[in-house]
């Protein structure tokens, strides 16, 4: 069942978690073009209602996100909005 | 037990070459002295993120060993302190992700682990100028309204 039918009208796409689906195990926090995917372009960690992703991973992903924010692999706010 | 860790070190990237190197000779003969180095790999010169300490640029290495849990870590978490060129660093024990394997060799010039030739600056503005000339399009259409 990929599409549900809402009550008002809306048609729901069934979200994927990019994690479960390509099989990865453990989020690196060293692979940055990996984090980047899942940061928005203000620097902000996207919400899992909008990514997908699965609690399990998100969990794992939000930690790793911090670790690569610390040694300066990812921003903790976009360089325009600085 | 002897537990795997890995430690990735973000060297000031604007002081000499030479040092950067001896800062991690000298990171990787503290690890020796209690532990066991499994693999150096360095990363090169990388734009920061952001700026720390008005720097804009550092030396990534992540240094993969093997050590009893407890001292190595204080200890390097000491030197690492005090030392004013090590912008940043985080160690991690037990990461299930594990020692990277050596990419393997696609030209006769191998991995080429110390990848820190290339300054990475003018990216952007640089490809401006090799784009195609547009060539010539040729005559314009006749305007309908014409003759």
């Amino acid at each position: 069942m990929a599409e549900r039918r809402e009550k008002d009208g809306k048609t729901k796409r069934k979200k994927i978690c990019y994690f479960t689906e390509n099989k990865i195990k453990f989020i690196d926090y060293k692979d940055e073009k990996l984090l980047r995917k899942f940061v928005n372009e203000r620097g902000k960690i996207v919400s899992r209602k909008i990514s997908g992703t699965s609690a399990v991973y998100q969990r794992e992903l939000a930690i790793a996100i911090k670790r690569a924010r610390h040694l300066a692999l990812l921003p903790f706010v976009a360089e325009n909005m600085r | 037990m002897a537990k795997p860790y890995e430690t990735v070190i973000v060297v000031d990237a604007m002081i000499p070459d030479e040092s950067i190197a001896s800062e991690f000779d000298a990171i990787g003969k503290l690890i020796e002295t209690q532990g066991k180095m499994v693999k150096l790999d360095r990363w090169g010169k990388r734009k920061l993120a952001y700026p720390i300490r008005k720097r804009t640029h550092g030396e990534y290495a992540v240094f993969y060993y093997e050590s009893e849990s407890g001292g190595l870590s204080s200890e390097l978490d000491k030197r690492l302190r005090i030392n004013e060129n090590i912008l940043r660093w985080l160690t991690v024990a037990d990461n299930p992700i594990g020692v990277p394997a050596d990419k393997l060799p696609e030209a006769e010039g191998g991995p080429a682990p110390e990848a820190n030739e290339r300054p990475e600056r003018g990216g952007r503005d640089r490809d401006r100028d090799d784009r195609d000339d547009r060539g010539d399009r040729g005559d314009r259409r006749p305007r309908r309204g014409d003759d």
